[in-house]
């Protein structure tokens, strides 16, 4: 049945109603960030002032202990550290609309200079990690769900029930243990070499890094993945299907796969979060210039500006894509439009 | 031990070294030695050195000894083969590795520096002055360091013909720029407390010609009452005597993110800096020294420093080739090289090192503020096991904050090191006795880190063993320094480290009464140490013409601290720097008087990088 009969204005087209409805969607999603990216970013900047030792006076706290008076007033000045918190953030953001994120204090440099060196280790860590977890979960757990509980299945299920347990920074650990110092495959500092530099030493770099990374997120993907399966493989569709003769291959590939990616789409999304925190750990294991550790650094030396826009990105990342993975949904299943375009 | 506490960030004057973490930021592992590497030598003092002239009365600072391997924590001086030493090879580049980065970074004035800092800044900034292997003072961009003869005039003439990597000549009036705003900071400025200044607080001072001016002591900065100060020139040797491009220095001004491309006079140009990554110089091709054959000077076409915070990863770095040379203070680390002299030559800096100990704030009403219980908390000690527990064993245990070599140095100096737990005992119940206090109890505070975690624990227990009841705090990295600076009132006891450097003048601020006394107020004195005899005392060391006497003023220092316990010391450090075998040309750089320099004199752990080479 067409969308347009089902509506509840039968006379307009379908295309017009998809339109609305994203359109408003999509609004929808926006003030929703913009309030969780207003309660993270301001939350934060509260957060860190009352971590400062001497309340009110920040700048003495960011520049350290040893600076002249003048320093601390100069500073104070030129970033509006005297007026109240709800103004200075509103300075800040003005700046950020205009991508100013001001100045690293205590590295003179600007803020956007100063992250945009360590972007990319971050995103090709973050994006090999995503990508590796994906690639070996789904060959898995498509493989479990059709062999369920025969010994290999459940080898594979302790497997990943294993490496979900384990935290990046242990699997990091034992990694390092195993590859760099017992067998000597691996450099112990995963340092930013970029693939069109070296393709051979930013894979040698990038490995280690990446699979502690990716391998406990991997295997939650599996998980998730092999129940939705197993679920999927159970239904009338999938029984009709095999006695129409479509092949096994074609029957778990096409139609059993799309139809149990709801959960791993969702978890993918979930997830990423969990690498940007898995990021921070492992990027501090294995010395890798990333986004991580500049976090890290900034925070434990109240570097105020860069904890902020680094705190922006990070939420302004995690918000995109959990909105693709929200509109994801209707690219893999036609129904979801069609409800949604009902409701 | 793994002492802790940040200094960085006040370090970069003296020789403080902060604690073990370099702070900022890190690493799980070891943050806590990290720091400690960072820590900052500030280095005016450190180098220290006495005068130029042999005949001179002054004092003869410092230098670290070296050993130059494996296997030694030497206390013999630098590294000496019978070997004939191979031809350097200019060219090739170099990656170092160091475990702290820098805060505000790079003009002299504002950076707060370690001495990995140290290192990096003397790559692209020459100094007025540095210590020599035969622990005097030479001139770099100094051609002459005169003192008139009650040394409270002293005369710098700058070489002529240098010029900065922009093109601006070094020339008086661009050195005196450089004094004036770096010797405005707070610690710089209280080090150079008795120099004499001017209204608007620049310092006095007397151009001679485009290339000479004259400098004047003040007691307090008051002209009008100058005085002897024979060390005066070993602060040039440091932090202070870095001198960078006027011009630069203006464009700063206008600019604040222009301080990340430093420009100097030094054998390198910066190329590129990113914090906590990486510093990349490449050769002056105009630089003004050459060696003794005539080739130019550096050697190296190019170095690429690293920051590496942890020191484990950074011994796997150097293991797996990825960089060329380190220095750490890791005693696990070290331990590790000691046992690959074949593959990874190092040498080591036992002498002039820092200071572990517990920092005890005076001022602090309570139990601390008696000697008597001071005293039992060493006495509680187990310092032999708390070595072994927490730095393997292989670091000295100290007996107060002078360590070898260092003017005031004594092997007894009074202080007792063994565990005595009766001797302990007797003094708390004394303490009770005389106060009617019924318990003590005590604070100590420490960073986060796995070393300070142990050694909280350990000197727990000891005290405990003597009726002592320890609450453990840790303390904020970022926070520390500043909490001790400002006497705060959580701050108790703090595990520390600190007062490396070859004079004693060196440390003269931090223990100075004139540097404050009370808590609540800014006091580089963090120890409120508040003892006529020791003001006296190092008065003495700054101005008395004799080294004989300044040492023996540097002695009864030594000695009234350990009759006190006004602060109690664990271990001195050790400092190891290992290199691939391929790297040549360490400690055999030349001042242009002739001299030999000497790696680590003043700044634990570093080394120059002018006549580096690398072996093919």
């Amino acid at each position: 049945m067409g969308c347009a009969a089902q509506a509840a204005h039968p006379i307009r087209p379908c295309r017009l109603i998809f339109r609305e409805v994203l359109v408003r969607y999509l609004v929808q999603r926006l003030l929703r960030f913009l309030v969780v990216f207003f309660l993270v970013t301001f939350g934060l900047m509260v957060l860190m002032r009352l971590g400062m030792n001497k309340p009110g006076d920040p700048a003495r706290t960011m520049l350290g202990g040893t600076v002249s008076e003048a320093q601390i007033a100069d500073t104070t000045a030129h970033y509006h550290l005297h007026a109240p918190l709800i103004v200075q953030y509103g300075y800040w953001l003005k700046g950020m609309l205009t991508f100013d994120m001001g100045i690293s204090v205590q590295q003179n440099l600007r803020v956007s200079t100063y992250i945009s060196s360590r972007v990319l280790s971050t995103v090709f860590l973050g994006m090999y990690s995503l990508g590796l977890a994906i690639i070996v979960a789904i060959p898995v757990a498509v493989f479990q769900a059709y062999r369920r509980d025969s010994k290999r299945d459940k080898l594979l299920s302790a497997s990943s029930f294993a490496f979900v347990a384990i935290p990046p920074v242990v699997m990091g650990v034992f990694l390092i243990l195993v590859f760099v110092r017992w067998l000597h495959w691996f450099p112990r500092t995963g340092e930013k070499v970029y693939p069109w530099d070296s393709p051979v030493q930013h894979v040698r770099n990038f490995a280690l890094p990446v699979l502690a990374l990716s391998l406990p997120v991997g295997a939650v993907f599996s998980r998730l993945l092999r129940g939705d399966m197993v679920r999927t493989l159970q239904s009338d569709f999938i029984t009709l299907a095999s006695a129409k003769g479509v092949s096994t291959r074609r029957i778990l590939w096409r139609h059993a796969l799309r139809n149990s990616l709801f959960s791993l789409i969702t978890s993918i999304g979930l997830q990423l979060a969990g690498i940007v925190g898995g990021s921070i750990v492992v990027e501090q294991l294995f010395n890798m210039k990333g986004m991580g550790t500049l976090l890290i650094t900034a925070i434990l030396s109240k570097d105020l500006f860069v904890v902020q826009a680094l705190a922006a990105i990070i939420v302004a990342v995690v918000v995109f894509v959990n909105l693709l993975v929200d509109l994801s949904y209707a690219v893999v299943d036609p129904r979801i439009r069609q409800m949604r375009a009902l409701s | 031990m793994g002492v802790t506490f940040h200094m960085f960030r006040l370090a970069s004057f003296m020789n403080f070294e902060g604690g073990k973490h370099v702070r900022n930021s890190r690493p799980a592992k070891k943050t806590g030695r990290i720091i400690v590497a960072a820590v900052v030598s500030l280095g005016l003092f450190a180098a220290a050195c006495s005068k130029k002239d042999d005949n001179s009365t002054t004092g003869t600072p410092a230098p670290v000894s070296t050993t130059p391997s494996a296997g030694s924590t030497g206390e013999t001086a630098a590294p000496e083969t019978t070997a004939p030493a191979p031809k350097p090879v200019p060219g090739g580049e170099l990656v170092v590795s160091g475990e702290a980065e820098v805060a505000n970074p790079w003009t002299p004035a504002a950076m707060q520096c370690d001495s990995y800092c140290q290192e990096r800044a003397r790559a692209f900034f020459d100094p007025i002055a540095a210590v020599g292997d035969d622990l005097k003072v030479h001139g770099v961009l100094a051609e002459s360091i005169t003192p008139n003869t009650d040394f409270s005039q002293w005369t710098i003439k700058i070489r002529s013909g240098i010029k900065f990597t922009d093109g601006t000549p070094v020339d008086a009036a661009a050195v005196l720029r450089n004094l004036n705003e770096t010797g405005s900071g707070l610690l710089v400025s209280k080090a150079l407390v008795d120099l004499a200044r001017n209204a608007d607080g620049t310092f006095k001072t007397t151009t001679v010609d485009p290339q000479t001016f004259t400098m004047f002591t003040g007691k307090n900065g008051d002209p009008n009452t100058p005085i002897s100060w024979p060390g005066f020139d070993q602060y040039l040797t440091g932090q202070w005597g870095l001198i960078a491009s006027p011009t630069w220095l203006d464009a700063v001004k206008a600019d604040k993110t222009k301080a990340t491309s430093p420009v100097g006079s030094g054998p390198f140009i910066v190329q590129s800096y990113k914090p906590f990554d990486s510093l990349v110089v490449t050769k002056n091709p105009n630089y003004w020294q050459k060696d003794k054959d005539g080739v130019q000077l550096p050697y190296l076409d190019k170095v690429t420093f690293k920051v590496i915070q942890d020191s484990q990863t950074t011994e796997q770095a150097l293991q797996d080739g990825n960089i060329d040379i380190f220095s750490t203070s890791s005693a696990q680390v070290i331990a590790d090289f000691r046992g690959q002299a074949d593959k990874f030559p190092m040498v080591e800096q036992s002498t002039y090192t820092e200071t572990n100990y517990l920092l005890i704030d005076l001022a602090k009403p309570g139990p601390t503020s008696d000697a008597d219980v001071r005293c039992a908390l060493s006495k509680a000690i187990d310092r032999k096991e708390l070595n072994d527990l927490t730095e393997g064993g292989i670091l000295k245990i100290a007996n107060g904050l002078f360590s070898p070599g260092q003017e005031g140095y004594l092997d007894d100096n009074g202080f007792n090191t063994a565990q005595d737990i009766d001797g302990a005992k007797k003094l708390i119940d004394g303490y009770k006795a005389k106060t009617g206090a019924t318990s003590v109890d005590i604070h100590y505070g420490h960073t986060a880190d796995r070393i300070g975690d142990q050694v909280a624990e350990l000197l727990k227990g000891y005290w405990a063993k003597i009726g002592v009841n320890t609450t453990i705090d840790v303390v904020p990295q970022d926070q520390f320094i500043t909490l001790a600076l400002l006497g705060d009132p959580s701050f108790f006891i703090y595990g520390w480290r600190n007062h490396a450097g070859l004079k004693v003048d060196g440390q003269n601020f931090w223990w100075n009464s004139a540097s404050g006394t009370k808590d609540g107020g800014l006091s580089l004195n963090f120890g409120r140490i508040n003892d006529p005899q020791v003001d006296k005392d190092l008065a003495t060391a700054r101005s008395a013409a004799s080294d004989a006497d300044r040492k023996a003023a540097a002695e009864d220092i030594n000695r009234i601290f350990a009759k006190n316990c006004y602060q109690i010391p664990t271990q001195w450090t050790l400092w190891g720097t290992p290199h691939k075998p391929s790297v040549q040309g360490l400690s055999t750089w030349v001042f242009p008087d002739g001299a030999k320099s000497r790696d680590g004199a003043g700044f634990s752990g570093q080394f120059w990088l002018t006549t580096l080479w690398i072996q093919k």
